[in-house]
């Protein structure tokens, strides 16, 4: 689906990271896999550390540390809040909504409106798709959208698959009315009918969670899950990215009137810094518009993946000044959708670290 | 040696790979190799190899011939 929006400008980003940092080497004893094909992994792939919470620590914590660092330091104004939408994989619990739960725990409003969005790696776009359709009410001026995810939580240790590269964290970004910005446009697709490539196949309604779908059973490559776990079809996915998002870049660009040269930067979700290189190549831009250090410096988390890119790499530029960007998220649904905007200047962007 | 072993062997860290080569007796052959042929095959060739693809092949000649076969539009 096309979207075309107007009116409306990110106006900053808050990055809550987990104190807790683990690299990749302190891990490899928990795979079975020698230290030098895990080594060459790390080489391929491009690990490093990553951010990982301590046991218990929920999305809604991480969000909420950092909604009140931004009310706290009178950043946001917590009255002026019209809309909170939270995107995560990993709710606090099946009901209550997420976002319902933050809500309270920071004092939000009653005429807040707030709503949950179960999507994982295209789940900033996605988010920012909805942040931005509110907008269309008269009344809203500033909708909060909050990427949390805890997926190390679902992930198993030993699968050297998933593990290494999986990241914890919550982002906030602020959306607000702005008369003077440009159109931003976006194109989301999404194909269920390849639902199976990243799942946790137990612990729903499907298949609930029992005795059996906990216990570890090792996959043809070594791996060792239970089906409470994430699973990801690495080649599936691998060859999904490739295929798909290449097209979806070019009919986004188009969509808005940009080529790939016109753009400064292309911020993607992080899944590897090798997968990343690859879609670079294909879009015969070269590297430095792409960053891709998300992974080896935090892990991949999901939906808080470009919130980070956009913090870690262009918050000294983007304090001060705008640039044309084209972002992209994709994974879990199959879901894979773009969007290109002028970003910034943006009133801040700042991390904090979170530890119970 | 043809472009495709020559590219193998470059992803298998060897100075080179014969055709006769079984896949699975190379130092090197494992599910990071495997996905680095993947995306070789992608960029090079425009062919999407799954993992299942790959256990079907024993040799090195196999491996090349079911990407160059597919060049040009997948059979799948």
């Amino acid at each position: 689906m096309k979207f075309r929006f107007e009116g409306v400008r990110i106006a900053g980003i808050q990055v809550v990271l987990p104190r807790r940092a683990v690299a990749f080497e302190d891990e490899m004893a928990n795979f079975a896999f020698s230290a030098e094909q895990s080594l060459r992994l790390k080489k391929v792939m491009g690990f490093g550390s990553h951010r990982l919470v301590d046991a218990g620590t929920c999305a809604s914590d991480l969000a909420v540390a950092g909604l009140e660092h931004l009310f706290g330091s009178g950043r946001v104004d917590r009255e002026a809040v019209h809309a909170l939408i939270v995107v995560t994989q990993s709710p606090d619990f099946f009901m209550p909504p997420t976002s319902n739960l933050i809500q309270g725990r920071v004092g939000l409003g009653r005429e807040v409106y707030c709503l949950d969005i179960n999507q994982g790696c295209a789940g900033f776009v996605i988010g920012l798709i909805e942040a931005f359709g509110l907008f269309a009410q008269p009344d809203v001026q500033r909708v909060v959208l909050v990427n949390a995810d805890v997926m190390s939580r679902k992930t198993s240790p030993r699968d050297r698959n998933s593990w290494p590269l999986i990241g914890d964290g919550a982002t906030i970004t602020l959306v607000e009315r702005d008369a003077t910005s440009r159109v931003i446009h976006a194109l989301c697709r999404m194909d269920g009918s390849r639902a199976d490539a990243l799942m946790i196949p137990a612990g729903g309604f499907r298949r609930p969670s029992d005795a059996e779908s906990a216990v570890m059973v090792q996959d043809v490559n070594g791996n060792f899950r239970a089906a409470d776990h994430l699973v990801m079809k690495g080649d599936a996915v691998f060859n999904f990215v490739q295929t798909e998002v290449p097209p979806l870049i070019y009919d986004t660009l188009a969509l808005s009137g940009r080529s790939i040269d016109s753009v400064d930067r292309f911020l993607f979700h992080q899944p590897n810094k090798f997968m990343l290189q690859k879609l670079a190549d294909k879009l015969a831009t070269p590297y430095e518009k792409m960053p891709a250090n998300i992974v080896e410096n935090y892990g991949n988390g999901s939906g808080t993946s470009i919130p980070q890119v956009i913090w870690h790499n262009l918050r000294q530029d983007l304090l001060v000044r705008s640039m044309d960007v084209c972002l992209a998220g994709f994974g879990v649904g199959l879901t894979w959708a773009a969007m290109t905007m002028v970003l910034g200047p943006l009133a801040f962007c700042d991390a904090i670290e979170y530890s119970r | 040696v043809s472009a495709f072993l020559a590219r193998l062997a470059n992803i298998l860290e060897t100075d080179e790979v014969y055709p006769e080569d079984r896949l699975v007796e190379m130092a090197n052959w494992d599910s990071v190799s495997a996905l680095s042929v993947m995306a070789m095959a992608d960029a090079q060739y425009g062919v999407s190899l799954m993992a299942e693809d790959l256990v079907s092949l024993a040799t090195a000649g196999d491996l090349e011939r079911f990407v160059l076969e597919r060049v040009g539009g997948s059979p799948r």
